[in-house]
């Protein structure tokens, strides 16, 4: 018999809240209703990519309070704000329930008092300057009604009747868009500055949130979470373990495992709440509670048989068993399978089931190995697992029925991780594609053809300065040659480009040089890329750094001619990093446009498509054939 | 009393099925949220229907036909691959949880549900090998470069 | 004063708030330099490479808002050339003045930089969404060919 699964806290460190709780809430609410518990668990993690969690949560079951707040801004600022948010909403929550205030008011007017906080501390510490955060808190007013505030971009979401439904909608300036009929949802989806908050809680004085209230009933579970679970979690992952997990502390762990299999590049946290569960075994469908308690025991037992049809079928010779002895093989292959289907049957999830076959398809198809013995290896395990089912419906038909059910679903959730990782596979192509495909069929971006970048007014400096000093001229040629001498630009050419024409540009003080000119040699016949990009910035930066302190490090005795000479570098610096971003942004425009040219292309055909499968369907109705009853 | 083939207690629950999809259409995939409810209902529908069809007459060739035609047109509406077969596999459980909440409890039930859970599971099979062509013709197109 | 105090003088100037009032184009440059003068008075150095997260929200917010990439670049242009003027005018101590400037151009570099990124963000994100396209038109095409031979 394997081992059971092991539920015990992840090995991370983690801030972990666990609680239980029966009965009182708040003591101004009648609470007479038996059946009614609360049970709750929250967890906030760093992620795998942030230094920092600037996420915090609180979890208060005693009160019935339960609160995610995802802080933003830089120099501890993030962090900050979203524990003074928490803290403060906390507090006004606890001495406003006290004094029998009505909750939904109540919990809005903590998330106003936050933001008013973390306002006034980020105005007072200038370090802090631009600080805020969001905030999704729930309360309980009595068993069968709970209230949601929230502002941003962290959610919450109910769990009910197996379905996930999400209660909040982001605040982004983007949905207010489609809001206001500016955009569609179909181009909001695709914006690429879907993720810009319209709201926070700090950023202004006062902040508008929305408040919502939900109708409780036995069995729902409530999750809230920051944007690091959505962000790289989809939503029907999510919702697999929203549903299968038995205990809230597990899919809180296993939804933060979630995130940071998917990348885990955000700060991750989540509250599961769950209302009345404590009954739910003797509650719910006797089918699924029966496969949990007989299901695993009679799948298990069957083990040998799993594995006689693996093997029996050839397995073992399949390449993606290469160099392991027969044995080895289908007890890695089969037997990790069978093992995980278990451990599925016994959580009634698909957890275990889509770890197998995630990690086996990720190995596999990362190799570039093929797919053909990917789909021999999944077809041995369907069958065998069918010869499992078909065995145990010798002893009892309907069980028999009752498990392959559950046995296909995990089929299903192998074929979901296959389909996920193809989908992964082609995409990542069609970017290959994209990025090396000739100009003929991808639009120009290399300029040769575009006209001078236009500059308005800002060639020509608003305030000449009469000609150079001798001084102002040799602080320039000064801190060139200095600046070359410093910099090793063997390494990077650009750096010699962007010093010299800096210096240039500074001497021609009436700004007669083309900067755009050097703008462009920079660019030079580059397709737009982000790795392209940082290397020429990266040149920029390092050249105007050096060349700049350069000026400011010479010794003088003439600060007047330090001062200009620093104006003119400076100036000219800017001029030359305008001009490489104008360049990168048109380059952009004929993309979109081409785009925009692909997609009613689609749509052409998309209807031609639509109009010939109403002409086919409308020939044979299927809904109109009869059928013999058996 | 005559019992009802699984396609015709398929039809019975047809409606009820449609309108929850389209409901939570959200809850699939954030992709299907970004389209407009009429859309969805559109595909869902020759999804149901085809799934009917399936079940009076199964026939691997015209579930191929249908799989490779309804990818098409979602993907002509900007839906990735995955979000595709996420969408398959929602509807498989939504089939299922409405017929386990709809219908008596009892062998005929878990026949029925076992019908579409096959079903659902050649769907969504089939789908992954049209992604697995998908793949092939991306790559000799790359191969062209 | 303090310098920071000081430089908040030339804010109308700088924005042309006769004009434009409080929301001037390219307002998001003068607070940028004025967070730094700020923070440069509390801890007493300047890193030129330090991130300004507040700097790139407000751009992006106007991007978001559907603002032309090259306008909002313009407007930054105009804003930091502005106000470089005004302070070589109205600082007459050059310490005084070499550090505005200096803050000025790093400012004004890091709106660049982040417009350029935010734009090669996009066109990669587009030129994926465009591959999508051809994909979703090759399938369409083979099931307009299966269906023609059917409506024969």
């Amino acid at each position: 018999m394997p081992n059971t699964r092991d539920d015990s806290a992840p090995a991370h460190s983690s801030s972990t809240f666990e609680s239980s709780v029966s009965g009182e809430l708040n003591s101004g609410e009648s609470l007479s209703d038996s059946n009614f518990s609360v049970q709750s668990a929250g967890l906030t993690d760093v992620g795998l990519e942030r230094e920092e969690n600037q996420d915090c949560i609180s979890v208060n079951p005693e009160l019935g309070v339960y609160l995610v707040l995802d802080g933003m801004g830089g120099h501890q600022g993030g962090a900050t704000a979203s524990r003074i948010g928490c803290e403060v909403a906390a507090e006004v929550m606890q001495h406003g329930l006290a004094s029998g205030r009505a909750h939904g008011e109540l919990l809005v007017d903590a998330a106003k008092q936050a933001g008013a906080r973390i306002h006034v501390d980020a105005n007072r510490h200038s370090e802090l300057h631009g600080m805020g955060t969001t905030f999704v808190g729930v309360v309980f007013a009595n068993p069968q009604l709970a209230y949601i505030a929230h502002v941003g971009d962290s959610r919450a979401y109910l769990m009910r009747d197996h379905r996930l439904s999400r209660l909040t909608e982001d605040h982004t300036v983007v949905a207010e868009l489609v809001a206001l009929g500016k955009l569609t949802p179909a181009q909001a989806h695709n914006h690429p500055h879907s993720s810009v908050l319209s709201r926070n809680l700090g950023g202004l004085h006062t902040t508008n949130v929305d408040l919502s209230e939900l109708h409780l009933k036995p069995f729902d579970r409530i999750l809230l979470c920051s944007d690091g679970l959505n962000g790289y979690a989809t939503q029907g992952d999510i919702e697999k373990i929203v549903d299968g997990a038995i205990l809230p502390e597990n899919a809180s762990a296993d939804l933060v495992e979630l995130a940071k299999r998917g990348g885990g590049g955000d700060n991750v946290s989540v509250i599961i709440i769950d209302v009345g569960r404590h009954n739910q075994s003797s509650n719910s469908n006797s089918d699924t509670e029966r496969l949990r308690r007989d299901g695993a025991q009679a799948w298990w037992k069957r083990r040998k048989l799993f594995l006689r049809v693996c093997s029996d079928m050839g397995l073992a010779e399949s390449s993606i068993a290469a160099g392991l002895d027969k044995s080895e093989a289908i007890s890695l292959l089969a037997g990790s399978y069978c093992e995980a289907v278990y451990h599925d049957l016994n959580n009634t999830s698909g957890v275990h089931v889509w770890t197998f076959a995630d990690s086996l398809v990720t190995a596999w198809l990362g190799k570039s190995s093929s797919y053909p013995p990917l789909r021999e290896l999944f077809d041995t395990l369907r069958a065998a697992s069918l010869a499992v089912c078909e065995d145990l419906s010798q002893e009892d038909q309907d069980f028999g029925v009752c498990l392959e059910i559950a046995v296909l679903r995990s089929l299903v959730v192998g074929e979901m991780v296959i389909g996920s990782q193809m989908s992964t596979r082609i995409q990542k192509l069609s970017a290959e594609i994209a990025a090396t495909a000739p100009s003929t069929e991808l639009p120009d971006a290399t300029f040769s053809g575009n006209p001078t970048i236009p500059f308005g007014d800002f060639e020509a400096r608003s305030q000449p300065l009469s000609d150079l000093s001798d001084d102002v001229a040799l602080a320039l040629e000064t801190s060139l040659s200095e600046t070359k001498a410093a910099l090793s630009l063997d390494h990077n050419p650009y750096l010699a480009i962007v010093l010299s024409a800096a210096n240039e540009s500074a001497l021609d003080h009436n700004g007669k040089q083309e900067m755009s000119g050097t703008a462009r040699e920079l660019y030079g016949n580059h397709l737009l890329g982000e790795s392209e990009l940082n290397t020429i910035v990266a040149a920029l930066d390092k050249a105007r750094v050096a060349q700049l302190s350069e000026i400011r490090r010479a010794p003088t005795t003439d600060s007047g001619a330090q001062r200009t000479a620093f104006y003119l570098l400076s100036s000219a610096h800017q001029i030359l990093f305008h001009a490489l971003a104008m360049i990168v942004i048109e380059a952009g425009k004929p993309t979109s446009d081409r785009l925009q040219e692909l997609q009613q292309e689609t749509e052409r055909l998309r209807l031609r498509v639509s109009r010939n499968q109403d002409i086919l369907a409308h020939d044979v109705d299927i809904d109109t054939v009869e059928e013999p009853s058996p | 009393m005559i019992a009802r083939s699984n396609a015709q207690v398929f039809e019975s629950l047809r409606t009820a099925i449609l309108r929850t999809l389209v409901a939570s259409r959200h809850s699939i995939d954030d992709s299907f949220a970004a389209l407009a409810e009429e859309t969805v209902r559109r595909h869902f529908d020759s999804a149901l229907r085809q799934m009917q069809q399936h079940l009076h007459a199964p026939s691997q060739k015209a579930l191929r036909h249908f799989v490779s035609q309804w990818s098409a047109m979602l993907m002509g509406l900007g839906l990735v691959p995955r979000s595709i077969l996420r969408a398959v596999v929602t509807l498989g459980d939504l089939v299922v949880q409405t017929s386990k909440n709809t219908l008596p409890p009892g062998p005929g039930t878990n026949l029925f549900v076992r019908e579409i859970v096959r079903m659902n599971f050649a769907t969504a099979r089939e789908l992954v090998e049209v992604f697995q062509q998908d793949f092939v013709a991306e790559e000799q197109s790359h191969a062209q470069y | 004063m303090s310098l920071s105090e000081r430089f908040e003088v030339l804010r109308d100037e700088a924005l042309n708030s006769a004009e434009y009032g409080d929301e001037s184009p390219g307002r998001e440059i003068f607070d940028a330099i004025s967070r730094r003068l700020r923070k440069r008075e509390v801890v007493d150095s300047d890193d030129e490479m330090d991130i300004d997260l507040s700097l790139h929200d407000a751009l992006s917010r106007r991007l978001a808002w559907g603002e032309d990439p090259s306008a909002v670049l313009v407007d930054c242009q105009e804003v930091s050339q502005r106000i470089l003027d005004a302070a070589r005018r109205s600082f007459s101590s050059a310490d005084e003045a070499i550090a505005i400037i200096a803050i000025v151009t790093v400012v004004s570099c890091a709106a660049s930089r982040h417009l350029a990124r935010v734009t090669v963000e996009r066109a990669s994100k587009e030129k994926a969404a465009l591959r999508r396209e051809l994909m979703a038109q090759r399938q369409l095409s083979s099931v307009l060919e299966h269906q023609s031979e059917l409506l024969k």
